[in-house]
C-alpha cells in the first residue's frame, strides 16, 4: 500500500479473487485506488528419463574423479562426444557413470541434478532440446482473458531419473512448493502450479500428486506420451538394446545398442525398471500376456498370465542351456541376464579357490532385486487394480503412426550355425527341444500403435470420456520429440490444455468468492 | 657429455645394481607400455579376485585420514594379520572394505555374511605384493605376484590439455567380439547434430601378437568443431589373465595430427608381461 504520489489518493492492492469481498475500514476523507492483484500460476516442466543432467554431489562438474567426468550425464553434444562414444561407453563405463564402481551397487544418493545455484528457472537441469517448447511457453502471448487474472512464469525441474519414482514424485513435491514460494514472493499470489510432464516425468508428476501430498498444490497436470502402465519397450530394449531413428541416437548412446550395454543400466537403476510393463499392462488388443513365444510346436501361453514380476522379471534369464541339458530349461525369456549386470565383476565359472570365493561374493542379482522392488512398489502404488491414481484435472496425449512393442515376440526356429545372443540390436535365446534339436527364440522388430517406445494403450490409460476441451488426444508424434518444433499440433494441444486448467482454476476461485 | 649426467652415471655405478629407470613406461596388470612424456597419468585402476589394489601415490589419503573419513560408516576392523590394517564400513547397501599395509592398498565388497571370504582375498592380494617386481599382475611400482585370476580388469587413463588416453582391459569368459567404434552410428549422431563424419582408418592391426581391430575417425559438428577418435580393441581369449580384452583409445579435440606420433607410440610399445 502506498500513497506517495499523492496525499489524498491510497492505493489498495486486492487479490483478484478477493475482488468480491468488503473491503471496510476506509478512510471516507481518501480517494481509494485497487490494483488488482494477478495470481501467478507456474508452469513446471518434468522431463522423461535421461531429460535431466546428473552430476556427482559436492564436486564440480568440468572435473573428474575415479577417471570419469563429475558431470554424469548430459544431453550436450559437446558432453556426448566426448563422454559417450561407442568405445569408452561399454556397459561397464555406463554402468560407472551412472551407479559408480563395480563394487557398489545403486545408491540414491550418488548422483543429483546439475542446476544452477540458485535453480531459478531449472532450465539448466534438463535436456536443450524441450527448451524449443519452454521458450515458447514463456513467450506465448495468446492468454486471452485468463492474462487479466493470471501469469504463468515457466519453470523446469529435473529429477534424479536413475532414482525410483516415488522419491522423484517427493522431490518434486518439494520443488513445488519452492516454486510456489518464489512465485509468491513475485507477484504476491500464488498457490498452485501446472505441471507439464514428458514420458517418465508423468509417472513422477502423479507421485507428487497422488503419493506425496502436493494434489492440492497442483492446478493440473497435462501429460505427453506417458508410459502410464509401463511399455513393453524397456523389456524389448534391456534384451536388445535401443533401435529407432534419428531422435533416438541420444538414447541409444545412453543406454546402449546392444542387451550387454543396456543390462548394466537398466537393470540397476529403479527409474530404469520403472518403465516395464505393470500388473495392469493391456496390450492394445486389451491382452494381459504382452510376451508372445511363437512357433513352437506346442503352443505356449503368453506371459504373464498375471504378474510380469514373477514371471518374467524375477526370472533369471539364461540366454543358452547348459552343456548337454537337453531338452532344457533355461528361462531365455527372462528379463535379465545375472552375467550381464555387473560386468567388471562378472562371475567367471571355474578357476581356482580364489576365483570361486570371488565368484560366491560378486552375486549382482540380491542387489537388482532391491531395485526391482522399489519399481514394484511404485508400481503397486501409483496403478492399483483398479486404476492409476491421477489428478483431477488431468490431460493426456498420446503418440501414434511409429512402430512401436505393444507385445514382444520371440519367433522359435532351427538353429544351425547361431550362437550369439546379444547381437546389435537383437536377442537370440537358445535352446533344445524335446528331441535335443537345437532352437533358438528370436527377438521380432516391435509392431504396434505407438509412438514408438509407448504404445497407445498404455499411453491412453489415464484418459477419461468427456474431459472438457481440448480433451486427451493422440496425433501423429514421435516418443522423444513429443514437445518439439516438428510436432506443433502437440504445443498447440498443451497449451490449449493449460488454458482449460486455467479457466477451471478462475471458475473455482470465482465459486468460492461467490459463496463468501 | 653434460656433467651432470656423467655425475649420475658414477652414482648408479656406485649403487650397484639397479638399472636406469625408463620413466616413460607404465606397467599394469598384465601389460608394458610406452607413456609420451608430454601426457602424465590422470587416473589408474587394477583389480584382481575383484579386489581393487593400487599402490599409494604422494596424493593417497594416510590411513588414519582414511578411518576419519569413514566415521560412524565404520562397521568393524577385521583382524587381518600380517600388519594389515582393515576396516569395513557401509555406503548405502553396500558393506565395503578398505586395507592397507605399507604403500599398498586394497577395496573390495561382500555381501553381508560372507565378510570372510572378502577378507582372505583382500589379505592373500595385499601379501603378495612385491615392490619393485617385473613380472606378476603389476599395480606399478610393483606387482602382486600370485596365481593368475579369471577375474582381472585394468584401467589407466593418461591426459595432458588436448589428448586423453586410455588403456583397459578385462579378462574374458568369451572373447568380446562388440564393436567398440561404428562409423554408422557416429554418422547418425553427427548427423542429428548437423555434423560429418570421416573415417581416417580401418582395418586389423597386430601388436603383441594380439590381432585387434583399428578405427580412426574425425567427427566435426558446428557447435563443438572437430573431434578426433582413435581405437584400437583386441577381443581376448577365454579365460586367460595373459591375453584379456584390451582396448585402447585416444581421443583429442585438436588436429588428427597431434593425436598419431601418440597413439603409435602407445599402440606399438604395448608388451606383455610374464604371468609367472
Amino acid at each position: 500500500m502506498s500513497n506517495a504520489g499523492n496525499p489524498l489518493v491510497k492505493k489498495h492492492d486486492v487479490d483478484w479473487n478477493k475482488v468480491d469481498e468488503y473491503k471496510t475500514g476506509l478512510s471516507t476523507k481518501l480517494r481509494h485506488e485497487f490494483e488488482v492483484r494477478r495470481e501467478a500460476i507456474p508452469l513446471v516442466f518434468v522431463p522423461g528419463i535421461m531429460g535431466s543432467h546428473l552430476r556427482r554431489p559436492g564436486l564440480p562438474p568440468d572435473g573428474k574423479t575415479d577417471g570419469l567426468p563429475n558431470l554424469r550425464w548430459s544431453t550436450d553434444t559437446g558432453w556426448v562426444l566426448s563422454n559417450l562414444i561407442l568405445a569408452d561407453s561399454d556397459g561397464p563405463r555406463r554402468r560407472a557413470l551412472l551407479v559408480g564402481s563395480p563394487r557398489q551397487t545403486f545408491n540414491p544418493d550418488y548422483l543429483e541434478v546439475d542446476e544452477a545455484t540458485p535453480p531459478g528457472d531449472g532450465f539448466q537441469g534438463i535436456m536443450k532440446d524441450y527448451q524449443e517448447f519452454l521458450n515458447k511457453l514463456r513467450e506465448y502471448k495468446e492468454w486471452g482473458e485468463l492474462d487479466k487474472y493470471f501469469v504463468f512464469p515457466v519453470y523446469a525441474v529435473g529429477y534424479n531419473w536413475t532414482d525410483d519414482v516415488l522419491r522423484g514424485g517427493k522431490y518434486l513435491a518439494k520443488k513445488i512448493d519452492t516454486i510456489i514460494e518464489e512465485a509468491k514472493g513475485v507477484t504476491g499470489l500464488c498457490e498452485k502450479v501446472i505441471l507439464i510432464s514428458h514420458s517418465m516425468g508423468g509417472l513422477i508428476c502423479r507421485s507428487a500428486s497422488e503419493l506425496a501430498g502436493s494434489r492440492s498444490k497442483i492446478a493440473g497436470i497435462v501429460h505427453g506420451v506417458q508410459p502410464v502402465n509401463g511399455s513393453p519397450a524397456a523389456y524389448w530394449r534391456v534384451k536388445a538394446g535401443f533401435e529407432g531413428g534419428l531422435l533416438d541416437i541420444l538414447v541409444r548412446r545412453a543406454l546402449g545398442s546392444d542387451g550387454t550395454r543396456v543390462t548394466p543400466v537398466l537393470g540397476n537403476i529403479p527409474g530404469g525398471l520403472t518403465l516395464l510393463p505393470n500388473k495392469n499392462y493391456l496390450t492394445n488388443n486389451k491382452e494381459v500376456g504382452w510376451l508372445k513365444i511363437t512357433g513352437s510346436a506346442k503352443p505356449i501361453a503368453p506371459l504373464p498370465k498375471k504378474d510380469p514380476y514373477q514371471e518374467i522379471y524375477r526370472e533369471k534369464a539364461r540366454p543358452k542351456p547348459d552343456l548337454g541339458e537337453a531338452p532344457s530349461n533355461n528361462a531365455y525369456w527372462g528379463l535379465i541376464d545375472p552375467d550381464l549386470l555387473n560386468p567388471d565383476n562378472a562371475v567367471v565359472p571355474g578357476g581356482n579357490r580364489r576365483d570361486r570365493i570371488n565368484a560366491d561374493l560378486n552375486d549382482p542379482w540380491p542387489a537388482y532385486l532391491r531395485s526391482l522392488d522399489k519399481a514394484e512398489s511404485l508400481h503397486d502404488l501409483l496403478s492399483p487394480s483398479q486404476g492409476p491414481l491421477q489428478h483431477p484435472q488431468t490431460f493426456a496425449v498420446s503418440g501414434t503412426g511409429h512402430d512401436t512393442a505393444h507385445v514382444v515376440e520371440l519367433a522359435i526356429e532351427s538353429n544351425w550355425v547361431r550362437s550369439d545372443s546379444y547381437p546389435s540390436k537383437g536377442f537370440r535365446g537358445f535352446f533344445n527341444d524335446a528331441n535335443g534339436d537345437r532352437m533358438q527364440a528370436v527377438l521380432q522388430e516391435p509392431t504396434g500403435e505407438g509412438d514408438g517406445t509407448v504404445p497407445l494403450s498404455s499411453a491412453e490409460a489415464v484418459n477419461v470420456k468427456g474431459r472438457p476441451d481440448p480433451q486427451d488426444k493422440s496425433f501423429a508424434a514421435e516418443h522423444q520429440g513429443a514437445y518439439g518444433n516438428d510436432f506443433g499440433i502437440v504445443q498447440e494441444w498443451a497449451i490449449d490444455a493449460i488454458k482449460t486448467m486455467a479457466k477451471h482454476r478462475y471458475h473455482e476461485q470465482r465459486k468460492g468468492a461467490a459463496a463468501k | 657429455m653434460k656433467p651432470s649426467f656423467v655425475l649420475a652415471l658414477i652414482l648408479a655405478g656406485c649403487q650397484g645394481a639397479k638399472p636406469p629407470v625408463d620413466t616413460n613406461k607404465e606397467s599394469i596388470g598384465r601389460f608394458r607400455i610406452s607413456r609420451p612424456p608430454a601426457l602424465a597419468v590422470a587416473y589408474r585402476m587394477q583389480s584382481i579376485y575383484g579386489v581393487d589394489v593400487w599402490s599409494a601415490t604422494e596424493k593417497q589419503t594416510p590411513w588414519s585420514q582414511r578411518l576419519a573419513d569413514l566415521g560412524l560408516s565404520i562397521k568393524s576392523r577385521p583382524a587381518l594379520g600380517s600388519g594389515i590394517e582393515g576396516v569395513w564400513y557401509k555406503v548405502g547397501e553396500d558393506l565395503l572394505i578398505d586395507a592397507n599395509k605399507g604403500k599398498v592398498w586394497a577395496h573390495r565388497g561382500a555381501p553381508e555374511g560372507k565378510e570372510a571370504g572378502a577378507e582372505e582375498l583382500v589379505r592373500d592380494v595385499i601379501n603378495s605384493y612385491r615392490e619393485g617386481a617385473r613380472n606378476g599382475f603389476s599395480i606399478g611400482p610393483g606387482a602382486i605376484v600370485i596365481e593368475t585370476s579369471l577375474s582381472e580388469t585394468t584401467r589407466l587413463q593418461m591426459a595432458n590439455e588436448t589428448i586423453e588416453v586410455e588403456f583397459s582391459t578385462r579378462t574374458v569368459q568369451e572373447p568380446d567380439t562388440r564393436k567398440f567404434m561404428d562409423a554408422g552410428d557416429e554418422r547418425d549422431f553427427a548427423a542429428l547434430a548437423g555434423g560429418s563424419v570421416t573415417v581416417l582408418r580401418e582395418g586389423e592391426r597386430t601388436v603383441a601378437g594380439m590381432t585387434g581391430h583399428e578405427m580412426w575417425l574425425q567427427i566435426s559438428t558446428p557447435k563443438t568443431g572437430q573431434h578426433t577418435r582413435y581405437t584400437w580393441h583386441f577381443p581376448g581369449e577365454p579365460r586367460s589373465a595373459g591375453r584379456p580384452s584390451v582396448t585402447l583409445l585416444a581421443k583429442t579435440a585438436a588436429a588428427p595430427a597431434v593425436l598419431q606420433p601418440v597413439w603409435e607410440t602407445i599402440l606399438s610399445s604395448i608388451e606383455m608381461i610374464s604371468v609367472d
